[in-house]
């Protein structure tokens, strides 16, 4: 009952909160230089044209009717046209976050998959080779800028060897094509994530290792790999989930430069896409949207956190 | 070494020196302790924080961590030379024939793991059994300690239990193998004033039960006087006394412990200032010369700065380590 | 004060013996420094004019051209060159104007909590309910491309990271007896913050501070490479990769060597920072068992 209780504390609380960001993406899109129905006529833009467009898009009207027009249209989940395409917003936008999505579930759970060996080990012997060497590959690989990781990849798997696309999302899903166009850019954020995902583990797992209930563990007559499988993991494990959660957010739309190195249609390219393109429709949905979607993560990150530690889930005894 | 008592040993360490090797010094922290312990006793340790009884202890289950090292010595526990034996050999002497429950039950429990299967490890590892039969088990052994509701408590985590009932656990969880030795280190000091009381009947009873030894190790001259049979003082990483209780608690025969006992206060006693003992502890990397004590020593003669005094033999089957003694 | 600040700067230069015994920390900061030094000497250093166009484009290596040219017939090797100034002055500038922006704000945050603190937090959750990338984006699209914008819009962005750290400090330092005492004496708020809480801060503050100069050269190489950034034909790391993407197949230093140079200068500063982190903190001394 409580947590019934507690996730609807929880979206009470985001209310304001993308209230108060959508307000500010309209502000933005307001001071925006440049002008959407100039814009879309190109060079043999006229004035009674633009004119028109102007009234047919509602751009002159007052900043505070067009806000509540727009608001209003939200709630009955109406987000109006693409200024520049002309097509339904909402289905554009639904699309592209899947295509994200699929990216970004992918690369967080591939790179934890890879972190936990990884970090496991540089605890289990810490300032031995295999420690150093992973050490050093992490912090290379959350050095390197993520476009660059995955420009790197084209080079080596499109150019050199011919054997992956270079860009662009074939197929549909569920086929090969699809899995080998999603290959190169998963792996450019697995990069980056696992390098991440590695040091916060290595070093949550050295702080639990030091711990007393691990001398205690031992003190019982187990062998090392079960201290560490039993005892040691899974208390490593939770901060480290919390990261997890961490990259989830940054996956929404925080993957806008991959998207643009592999013409991956997500929804970060098609955000920043709209805002060349002053299709302001699209960038007010396409920001809602990005800020549901992390806020939504972080609640599920939340939540899952509270059900796995037992400190959390159940009550503690009084005093000590 | 035979102390005379009539008692079998059961272990016997003989010049254990355990040393740290940290950045720039090396710490002595137990430099040449030999200890028997007989079977069926509760021996108690007694030392200030630093004199090398928890070293001690971890360098029984060999679980001391780096940087320490057990530099030498011999620790022979029913014929076998424990230093000798392989990790896996040393693997299956922990937890089942000799076991240890420490000092701070909030610590030394996994937190996000069942009491019940904490308990049963032990015995799933050295007795082989299912989950099912150690449940069972388990059972009984938190009855044995004194747990109310088991059934329920056996699902529950260690944050849910208050410190004494913790420091339950940790005992049945110790005494699920029926080891032939149980080491407490420090098993009461981080408990109530009351409960502590509880946990130190409750141990006398299992000890009395089971007929395990007990190493106790502590810096409460109380509790070593309402639990002991036998006891050794520890200075510094190094014995200087050992004793049955009562003779050391009415008459001891080395200054150090005869100052400890001073420096309590008692009942009745008309005193401005609490006696102290002059000086503080020597560090562990650069031990005073000969007799460790010497320095807080207010009856030094000539040559306890000289030689470091062994461990001697008294008729009445005591043990000293004092020049003055010999 | 004058006492306060003695032993801070005396805890300071324990941590940074301690710091200067980590050879990675060390190695971190040569990496800075060769970037600064190559930033700073670029007109010495570089052959070429960056902008203007010298040669047949698209050259392979050789002694004229140490990484060739790029698709434009300029010297690549004089373009990344120049390119350290940029990230340089871009990452360091926008950190500092996140410290100035934040630091203040989290440390009036913790100290007075309250109603503050809780507006100070929901703006914080504003800025941190939307990815750093696209706010940065949407920022430098107002304000359009070049170097100062490029700074203004990670800067604004950046500040939620120095706030909270801020913030935490001044939480737990604002029930120290020293503020006690000091308040005892009538100092007022203000004094108290400026001359006890900020300087005691200033270790977690100096490490978030470093990590963040990483984080934004590489934020400015992803506006670069977006469009967004530094303005052509200003050089920039991002800025050439870019430009490379067109021409894969065509030439193997353009994408390479704007990539590699982001990436020294980055583990440089979180080199450092982590050395920082792991000096300054009293609880990462070695312990005996």
């Amino acid at each position: 009952m409580k947590m019934t209780d507690y996730i609807v504390s929880r979206f009470i609380q985001a209310i304001p909160l993308l209230f108060g960001l959508t307000v500010i993406i309209f502000v933005v899109l307001m001071v925006l230089p440049g002008n959407p129905a100039r814009m879309i006529q190109g060079v043999h833009a006229n004035p009674e044209m633009t004119a028109y467009l102007i009234e047919k898009w509602g751009l002159d009207q007052p900043v505070h009717i067009r806000y509540v027009r727009w608001l209003w249209g939200v709630i009955r989940l109406d987000f109006g046209r693409s200024l520049y395409t002309n097509r339904p917003v909402l289905p554009t936008v639904m699309s592209h976050l899947a295509n994200s999505l699929v990216l970004g579930v992918l690369a967080v759970v591939g790179g934890a998959l890879v972190a936990i060996p990884i970090g496991v080990i540089s605890a289990v012997k810490p300032d031995s080779k295999i420690d150093g060497v992973s050490r050093i590959a992490a912090l290379f690989g959350l050095s390197m800028p993520v476009f660059w990781s995955g420009m790197l990849m084209q080079i080596f798997f499109s150019v050199r060897l011919g054997i992956l696309p270079v860009s662009g999302m074939a197929g549909t899903l569920f086929t090969i094509d699809r899995l080998k166009s999603l290959i190169l850019p998963v792996s450019a954020v697995i990069i980056v994530g696992a390098a991440m995902d590695a040091r916060v583990l290595r070093s949550s797992m050295m702080e639990i290792v030091n711990k007393e209930f691990i001398l205690a563990a031992r003190a019982k007559g187990l062998r090392m790999r079960d201290v560490i499988k039993d005892h040691a993991l899974p208390n490593a494990i939770l901060p480290f989930f919390t990261m997890v959660g961490l990259h989830m957010r940054m996956v929404l739309g925080g993957l806008v430069v991959v998207e643009s190195v592999f013409s991956w249609p997500g929804i970060g390219l098609l955000f920043y896409q709209s805002i060349y393109n002053r299709d302001y429709p699209m960038v007010q949905a396409c920001a809602l949207v990005i800020a549901a979607g992390i806020f939504i993560v972080n609640l599920a990150v939340d939540i899952t956190y509270a059900f796995l530690d037992p400190r959390i889930r159940f009550e503690s005894a009084e005093g000590r | 070494m035979n102390n005379g008592d009539p008692k079998e040993s059961i272990l016997t360490i003989e010049n254990l020196r355990t040393y740290f090797y940290t950045r720039g010094a090396v710490v002595k922290a137990v430099d040449g302790i030999s200890l028997d312990i007989g079977t069926s006793e509760i021996f108690g340790l007694v030392g200030e924080s630093g004199s090398g009884k928890s070293v001690t202890a971890l360098s029984i289950m060999r679980l001391v961590g780096s940087p320490g090292v057990i530099e030498d010595g011999k620790i022979t526990f029913k014929g076998t030379d424990l230093l000798e034996l392989s990790e896996n050999e040393m693997r299956q002497v922990r937890g089942d024939k000799i076991s240890m429950i420490f000092q701070d039950p909030a610590t030394y429990l996994n937190p996000i793991m069942k009491l019940g299967r904490q308990i049963a490890e032990p015995l799933t590892l050295h007795r082989g059994l299912t989950r099912s039969e150690a449940a069972k088990r388990v059972l009984e052994l938190m009855d044995l300690v004194g747990i109310p509701d088991p059934e329920r408590r056996i699902n529950d985590y260690p944050h849910q239990l208050s410190g004494g009932m913790r420091q339950r656990v940790l005992i049945a969880t110790a005494l699920a193998c029926q080891p032939d030795i149980l080491i407490a280190d420090e098993p009461t000091t981080a408990l109530d004033v009351t409960i502590q009381a509880q946990i130190l009947d409750l141990l006398r009873e299992l000890q009395r039960s089971l007929g395990s030894s007990v190493v106790l190790i502590t810096h409460d001259l109380g509790v070593i006087a309402e639990m002991c049979d036998r006891v050794a003082v520890m200075y510094a990483g190094s014995v200087m006394e050992v004793a049955e209780a009562d003779a050391l608690l009415t008459n001891p025969k080395h200054p150090y412990t005869a100052a400890l006992l001073e420096s309590l206060p008692r009942l009745g006693e008309e005193r401005d200032r609490l006696h102290v003992i002059p000086g503080s502890v020597p560090s562990a990397v650069t031990p005073p010369s000969g007799c460790r004590f010497h320095p807080r020593c207010s009856k030094t003669e000539d040559g306890c700065e000289q030689e470091i005094p062994s461990l001697i033999q008294l008729s009445d089957g005591r043990q000293v380590a004092c020049h003055r003694c010999a | 004060m004058m006492g306060q600040l003695r032993k801070i700067l005396a805890q300071m230069a324990e941590g940074f013996q301690n710091f200067a015994s980590r050879r990675i920390a060390l190695l971190g900061l040569c990496l800075i420094l060769v970037v600064v030094v190559v930033g700073v000497f670029a007109p010495i250093l570089a052959p070429y004019d960056p902008t203007k166009l010298v040669s047949t484009p698209l050259l392979a290596p050789s002694r004229e051209h140490l990484l060739g040219t790029d698709q434009l017939g300029r010297d690549v090797f004089s373009r990344v060159v120049y390119g350290a100034r940029v990230s340089l002055i871009v990452g360091i500038s926008a950190q500092l104007l996140s410290a100035v922006i934040g630091v203040p704000a989290g440390l009036i945050a913790g100290y007075y909590g309250g109603r503050v603190d809780d507006v100070v937090m929901r703006i914080v959750d504003v800025f941190m309910s939307f990815p750093y990338i696209l706010l940065a984006l949407m920022i430098a699209s107002v304000l359009g491309p070049g170097l100062q914008n490029v700074i203004l819009a990670l800067g604004i962005t950046g500040w939620t990271t120095m706030c909270r750290i801020a913030r935490v400090q001044a939480l737990s330092l604002r029930e120290g007896t020293f503020v006690e005492s000091s308040r005892c004496i009538g100092a007022s708020d203000l004094r108290i913050l400026a001359h006890h809480i900020l300087p005691n801060s200033m270790a977690p503050i100096l490490v978030v501070l470093t990590l963040g100069m990483a984080t934004a050269i590489t934020g400015e190489a992803s506006l670069s490479f977006l469009g967004m950034g530094i303005k052509p034909p200003q050089p920039s790391w991002g800025g050439i990769l870019a430009e490379s993407r067109g021409y894969l197949f065509q030439s193997t230093t353009l994408p390479l060597f704007p990539g590699v140079a982001i990436m020294v200068a980055v583990l440089g500063f979180n080199l450092v920072g982590d050395g920082l982190r792991d000096a300054l903190d009293p609880r990462l001394r070695r312990r005996a068992l």
